[in-house]
């Protein structure tokens, strides 16, 4: 009897995923491998299909526009993510204090609220505030008496960087934080209590309990934030005309990767970026995890 | 330890005293932009382009008039929610029936895809793009929202909390007891299950509406007529309409970020805590 209901709930049980595999495997892995093989073609849509073997993988390694680009995603990813960390640490620590526990959820709502808006919406909105002529952030700077002319930030290759990382950096701090004093929520208060009959004062219990025992989510923090940064595309092509002005200085790799596929209309070669940015974002969380796992037995 | 209680006590009060400016300040850059938006939405481009206003002014229907003349915001509204119910209804249901099946049927391969369906997680949307453009213009579809509504339907991690959150809360006796009494499996999931489920779908319905409501890679390479255009990239195009008319710039924004602030405020509970949902428990 047993063996045979357990067949009867074998098949059952792969009735009940059967849709959504299917599913997964039409309309997300038939377009992923679909991609990898036209990666190796010249296709402009119009003529037909060209088998070119390796030669796009050839080009991308050796193309300064890719490269630049990647450097471009990496740098932008490097100016907030440091701020928006140590922002996140700092006020996760003063969120799970217990004075805090009356004004905890408006501040932890406000600070979440920019990650929620459309990111289109917030780099159009910031690029007309900061618009040279006529922005209302170069107004707010010449009355407060900070600057006598207007600033042209978005010419600029560095303030145009830095308004891409501040941005990113404003919209993801907040969730940052939230998920960090969750993880500093779950640390034993006896923990805390036995290091201050110890002696310890606050910005050691700090060091020696908070930091190590959140390592797994601050890492993982840390991971989210690098493979989202390395898919970087609303607001640098919101902020600019879409090519990175000035000087390429903030296209990204999704960018060139949308260009060269549906602008210049080389498919063949965006598929190529495709699958080289696929494999930065593998390796790349490949090690994250390893560092995360890596060390779990306490051997450092 | 020569501190005696009052002195505690006052840096105690003078800690809390920073760190509430602290945040008030940060609020305060949290939500200045908004607020700018909303006020500058009422002046006109004119106006805008002399000086910096605190107090609403009159333009607003004025610039709003501007923006509907030239721009389809409206249709990009309905053109979003065209495309994000179906697909947070469809990625809560099918998350449902798949997570129960992983959860309450033991059968070959069940770990392998588990954790197949998980590993697809990490492939970034984006790698698929031009596949995806020609698999949509191969069926006929380009220009039309299958092609975003049926791969944003594909939401693995919605079986993932859903398998986790059927392990922990649904009874097995519930289901044993219901088969007793002649009841087909699949009406086991959707009389029974379903609604048990409900707590957990609200959370995830919540985040998927959200994530398809705000994408505009996938739209933007899929959808090539401009009144076909969901909500992100109708506004990722207002300035290509007129270089200059800010006022009613300002005012498509508005219309696109104040119903996600009240929504927002509605469900933030909710909201704030499904966050920690994704993360790895310490």
């Amino acid at each position: 009897m047993a063996s045979k209901s357990a067949r009867k709930y074998s098949i059952t049980g792969l009735y009940f995923i059967l849709p959504f595999l299917v599913m997964l495997l039409l309309f997300r892995l038939y377009p992923l491998l679909f991609t990898f093989q036209i990666s190796f073609m010249r296709w402009d849509l119009l003529s037909p299909r060209e088998f070119l073997g390796l030669a796009n993988y050839q080009r991308l390694v050796a193309d300064p526009v890719f490269l630049q680009s990647v450097w471009n995603t990496f740098l932008i990813w490097l100016m907030n993510v440091f701020f928006r960390l140590g922002v996140a640490l700092v006020f996760a620590y003063f969120l799970s204090q217990r004075f805090f526990s009356r004004s905890k959820h408006f501040f932890m709502a406000v600070f979440y609220l920019p990650n929620l808006i459309t990111a289109t919406s917030i780099a159009t909105l910031f690029a007309i505030l900061l618009d040279w002529r006529t922005g209302t952030f170069n107004f707010l700077l010449i009355e407060l008496g900070l600057i006598d002319q207007p600033v042209y930030w978005l010419n600029s290759a560095f303030w145009a960087r830095a308004v891409t990382a501040f941005t990113i950096g404003w919209m993801w701090f907040g969730y940052a934080a939230i998920l960090l004093m969750a993880g500093m929520s779950a640390i034993s208060e006896d923990l805390y209590e036995s290091a201050t009959i110890d002696g310890a004062n606050e910005f050691q219990k700090f060091r020696r309990i908070t930091i190590p025992l959140i390592r797994p989510t601050l890492t993982y923090v840390f991971v989210i934030s690098l493979i989202g940064g390395l898919q970087n595309f609303d607001i640098p092509m919101v902020l600019t005309d879409g090519l990175g002005s000035p000087d390429r200085s903030i296209l990204t790799t999704v960018m060139y990767l949308y260009n060269q596929s549906f602008r210049n209309l080389n498919l063949g070669y965006g598929a190529a970026i495709s699958f080289g940015l696929f494999a930065v974002i593998m390796a790349v969380t490949a090690a994250s995890f390893r560092t995360l796992y890596g060390n779990r037995d306490g051997i450092e | 330890m020569h501190t005696g209680t009052t002195s505690m006590q006052t840096s105690e009060a003078l800690k809390k005293v920073v760190v509430f400016t602290l945040f008030g300040l940060t609020a305060v850059v949290c939500i200045v932009p908004f607020f700018t938006m909303i006020i500058n939405a009422t002046h006109s481009a004119r106006a805008l382009s002399s000086g910096v206003y605190l107090l609403p002014g009159d333009m607003f229907m004025e610039n709003y008039r501007t923006l509907i003349r030239r721009t389809y915001i409206w249709h990009g509204f309905m053109n979003s929610a065209t495309i994000a119910v179906p697909v947070t209804v469809g990625a809560c249901y099918f998350g449902a029936l798949t997570g129960y099946g992983f959860s309450r049927f033991r059968f070959k391969g069940r770990n392998i895809l588990f954790y197949g369906i998980l590993g697809t997680i990490m492939i970034p949307p984006q790698a698929a793009l031009v596949g995806l453009f020609e698999f949509a213009r191969g069926l006929g579809v380009l220009d039309t929202y299958w092609g975003i509504i049926l791969p944003g339907i594909v939401n693995p991690q919605a079986v993932f909390w859903l398998r986790m959150y059927t392990d922990s809360a649904i009874p097995y006796s519930l289901m044993e007891s219901a088969r007793m009494e002649g009841c087909g499996e699949l009406r086991i999931f959707h009389s029974i299950v379903l609604p048990l489920l409900k707590p957990a779908i609200a959370t995830i319905a919540i985040f998927s509406f959200v994530q398809i409501w705000n994408n505009y890679i996938i739209p933007l390479v899929l959808i090539n007529t401009r009144r076909k255009y969901p909500l992100p990239v109708q506004i990722a195009q207002l300035d290509d309409v007129w270089q200059q008319d800010y006022g009613a710039i300002y005012v498509g924004v508005t219309i696109s970020v104040v119903p996600i602030i009240i929504v927002f405020f509605i469900l933030s509970k909710r909201i704030i805590g499904g966050l920690t949902l994704g993360a790895i428990k310490g």
